[in-house]
């Protein structure tokens, strides 16, 4: 019996040296969950949601289409729903069934439970392991100080679970399902926060990779939607993980551990063939990408490896495939790629335009009543792009190419175009996949051309990445005319660092140029990885720039999977990770500082001058845009003179944006947004107190 | 080794709790907020009511919208019987926008009450006037009764 318990701690504790590396990383993940269940409004935010939560309702009672729906009054008006063989189905469905086990949780306890207090209890519970694990970080569970952490941490959590019981209101059974759709989403969030401690803990030291993952968490923009079930935080998950997974290869390589190296490679693509199942338009982009990098940065491309590889992309679609089949009979067909229901074929229309996007209510305005339901037709972009989807298997097939390349003996440089036909065995299949894979390639290199037409307009691209205000592009009237659509850099003013990457790419460059001889495989393992996120970064910018900028987008969230790759590419600045390392406390207290300065900032403002929503949001945009001129002055400074400026100014130059995002991202969910009754009552009480927009 | 006592004491009480409060066990604890509307009538006994503040200005900080600004309405109830509302709204017909904002009494919940409904944003090119006609409404409304306590017609500046 003990041993069997032994057995069991044994294999949990290495489950979670597997998934978290170590405590840190643990107390981490506990502590963003801790922190976005604090401003969790359990209810539907943007339209498009209307769609998958129906869905989700109906995978999780076993089947894939839409009969009931609990989110709506009627079927057949939403953005997102489609249509096959007189079935109505939804979208993202890896997506969704990621979120399936968590319904039946949620249901399960729901029978001893409450819902109300169910989602109270299991906020207590993860608080509680937080507490208890910060108190012994760092071997401190001897000093006086983890023991205060200890006791005062508990009793907080026992006050603020009973001031939660004792004001509960009624929760409705029905909001579990899209509670545990929330869930899902935010565990991906903090989850997302944890495989970038990882991946920077493989190059820094442990305070850096920290820095970095609260930082993804909770002062960007993944933080803004962490408990808002959209796919973007799901797919920006995988792309990292595919990355984090991609560097362990190339570091098992550099070391000549190829079996090993083998395993992380192969991991690699199984995450980028999951993102076929949620959106195969971005999982087609990754996959190519990958196999690129891959290909030519790999130190062996044996006929195995090559076969290994390829097997584990056939596994990673193979969800996808299946669910596809599923659903149309066409295993290359996904959803998106259906018959739209209710909004004209709004699935093939490359550009939006506002006109035909007015279903998007988010902000106050976004009631049951969403007919018009095009918005979908933002997300349907993607729609169309989804067709990639189809892409992807291209992308699968492409993959056997490559493998026949390596095969072959040549290096598989370009390789990943050219084989296609000799997949030709199952050559019925074939003519089916390239039937649907034909338009899905013309959206493709639409979507390329068409985003780098963007890049020659500075004016638009300054609406994307710079200032908002009010865009001439954007259809404001879905949101009631609030502009309430930021920028990258207002969203995210950490970015204002990237100001220091070309100074940093050039030096690099220069000293590139004199070990000219060096072939990709050969170099360093840290070296290829940054090849990976940049080449990642750019293309999943480019492909959505042509649709940008577009309303409900609140924070740019076509790009959100660019944003945990663009913080990597920010650590790797020398001036970013040496302050982060060397003045690792200075960071955290001025991070403090400036959180409690932009909260204290942001309701004074409110109040004072009694702002309404977009004047909210755009008194932010202005403030976090100045806390990333700071951000870009300090460390393109620090980069280009390194004596003149002192590591104190980086320090402000770093915690005064995060300080300021992760005020609007608590804000924005406290106060600005209001779509759904807060999950933990103790905030509901707490919130009258405060000003309101 | 973490050390486990609070927390786990802590744990242990919220697990009880949880179950004790739970359909098994069934010890109430949670309240069903009154959130629609019902028989029965408020008394109000005092209203406040800056309407000379409803104007229509410029948003500020680049948001490039002009808004209806409308006031909190400050509303002191005597007694509840039922489940009344009060209602309270601002619109300016010629532009065809409102605001409102509601509560929903229930059984002896007298006090003061603040209905806040917040600003309309209203896009520019719409404005035309520089005055235009509002109304503005109070009222305590149920299946059964429905009366108005404040009904006025207020002239709406356009200040820009």
């Amino acid at each position: 019996m003990t041993r069997d318990a032994e057995w069991f701690t044994g294999s949990c504790r290495q489950f979670g040296k597997t998934v978290f590396g170590d405590r840190y990383g643990y107390v981490l993940w506990l502590g963003l969950l801790v922190t976005f269940g604090l401003y969790w409004r359990v209810g539907i935010f943007i339209t498009d949601t209307y769609t998958t939560a129906n869905a989700l309702v109906a995978v999780s009672n076993g089947q894939l289409h839409i009969t009931e729906t609990p989110y709506t009054l009627t079927l057949g008006a939403q953005p997102g729903l489609h249509k096959s063989g007189g079935m109505l189905y939804g979208r993202n469905y890896g997506q969704i069934l990621l979120a399936v086990p968590l319904v039946w949780a949620l249901q399960a306890l729901s029978v001893f439970i409450t819902p109300r207090l169910l989602l109270l209890g299991l906020w207590s519970g993860t608080a509680l392991a937080f507490v208890s694990h910060v108190s012994v970080l760092g071997q401190r569970h001897t000093d006086t100080a983890g023991r205060t952490v200890l006791w005062v941490g508990s009793g907080l959590v026992a006050v603020l679970f009973l001031t939660g019981a004792l004001t509960a209101t009624a929760l409705p059974d029905t909001a579990l399902p899209i509670a545990a759709f929330q869930i899902s989403t935010m565990l991906a969030a903090a989850t997302t926060g944890v495989v970038l401690y990882r991946l920077v803990g493989i190059w820094h030291d442990r305070p850096v990779a920290l820095a970095a993952g609260v930082a993804i968490g909770i002062a960007s923009s993944v933080g803004f939607w962490a408990s808002l079930p959209k796919r973007h935080v799901l797919v920006g998950l995988l792309i990292l993980t595919t990355v984090y997974l991609f560097a362990r290869s190339r570091v098992a390589y550099a070391d000549a551990r190829f079996r090993r190296g083998l395993g992380f490679r192969a991991g690699a693509y199984v995450a980028a063939g999951l993102v076929t199942w949620t959106h195969a338009f971005e999982g087609f982009f990754l996959v190519v990408i990958l196999a690129i990098v891959d290909l030519v940065t790999a130190r062996r491309n044996s006929f195995i490896h090559l076969a290994v590889i390829g097997l584990a992309l056939f596994l990673g679609s193979l969800p996808m495939l299946i669910t596809n089949y599923l659903i149309s009979g066409n295993p290359v067909k996904p959803p998106r790629l259906l018959s739209a229901v209710g909004g004209a074929n709004v699935e093939f229309t490359p550009e939006t335009g506002g006109d035909t996007g007015t279903g998007g209510g988010s902000g106050s305005g976004s009631t049951g009543g969403t007919g018009t339901g095009s918005d979908g037709g933002t997300g349907s972009d993607g729609g169309t792009g989804s067709d990639g989807g189809t892409g992807s298997d291209g992308g699968t097939g492409s993959d056997g190419g490559t493998g026949s390349d390596g095969g072959t003996g040549s290096d598989g440089g370009t390789g990943s175009d050219g084989g296609t036909p000799i997949i030709t065995p199952a050559l019925a299949l074939f003519e089916r996949i390239m039937e649907s894979a034909a338009p899905a390639m013309v959206f493709v290199s639409d979507a390329v051309r068409l985003g780098v037409g963007v890049l020659t307009t500075p004016e638009r691209l300054s609406q994307i990445f710079l200032r908002s205000g009010a865009a001439p592009r954007i259809n404001y009237a879905p949101n009631s005319y609030e502009a309430i659509e930021l920028t990258m850099v207002e969203a995210v003013p950490l970015f204002g660092a990237v100001a220091a990457l070309p100074a940093v790419l050039v030096r690099s460059a220069s000293r590139r140029i004199r070990q000219l001889g060096v072939r990709p495989s050969q170099y360093s393992p840290r070296t290829q990885t940054d090849m990976l996120v940049a080449a990642l970064a750019a293309v999943f910018t480019l492909v959505y720039l042509s649709r940008l900028p577009l309303h409900t987008q609140l924070t740019v969230r076509y790009l959100l999977p660019t944003v945990p790759l663009i913080m990597y590419g920010l650590v790797r600045i020398p001036a970013v990770h040496e302050t982060a390392s060397d003045a690792r406390w200075w960071l955290a207290g001025g991070y403090a500082v400036s959180t409690i300065g932009g909260l204290v900032l942001g309701l004074g403002v409110v109040a004072g001058l009694d702002l309404a929503l977009g004047e909210a949001v755009q008194f932010h945009a202005l403030l976090n845009l100045g806390g990333a001129v700071v951000c870009a002055g300090a460390v393109l400074g620090r980069t280009l003179a390194p004596d003149r400026v002192p590591s104190r100014v980086v320090v402000l130059g770093l915690a005064l944006p995060a300080g300021l995002t992760t005020a609007y991202v608590l804000l924005s969910g406290l106060v600005y947004f209001q779509y759904g009754p807060f999950a933990l009552d103790f905030i509901r009480v707490l919130m009258p107190h405060l000003p309101a927009v | 080794m973490v050390p486990r006592q609070p927390p786990m004491v802590v744990a242990l009480f919220v697990l009880v709790t949880l179950v004790v409060t739970g359909p098994l066990v069934g010890v109430d604890a949670v309240r069903t907020q009154p959130t629609t509307i019902g028989d029965g009538t408020a008394a109000i006994s005092s209203v406040q009511l800056p309407t000379s503040e409803i104007r229509i200005t410029d948003g500020r900080f680049g948001t490039n919208v002009a808004y209806l600004r409308v006031p909190d309405a400050s509303v002191t109830v005597d007694s509840v019987t039922g489940r009344p509302r009060l209602l309270y709204q601002v619109a300016v017909p010629a532009l065809n926008i409102s605001r409102e904002d509601e509560r929903v009494l229930s059984e002896g919940q007298s006090g003061t009450y603040r209905l806040a409904p917040g600003d309309r944003a209203v896009p520019p090119s719409s404005l035309e006037r520089d005055v235009y006609r509002g109304t503005v409404l109070l009222r305590v409304q149920s299946f059964e009764t429905a009366e108005t306590i404040v009904a006025e017609n207020v002239t709406v500046q356009v200040e820009r």
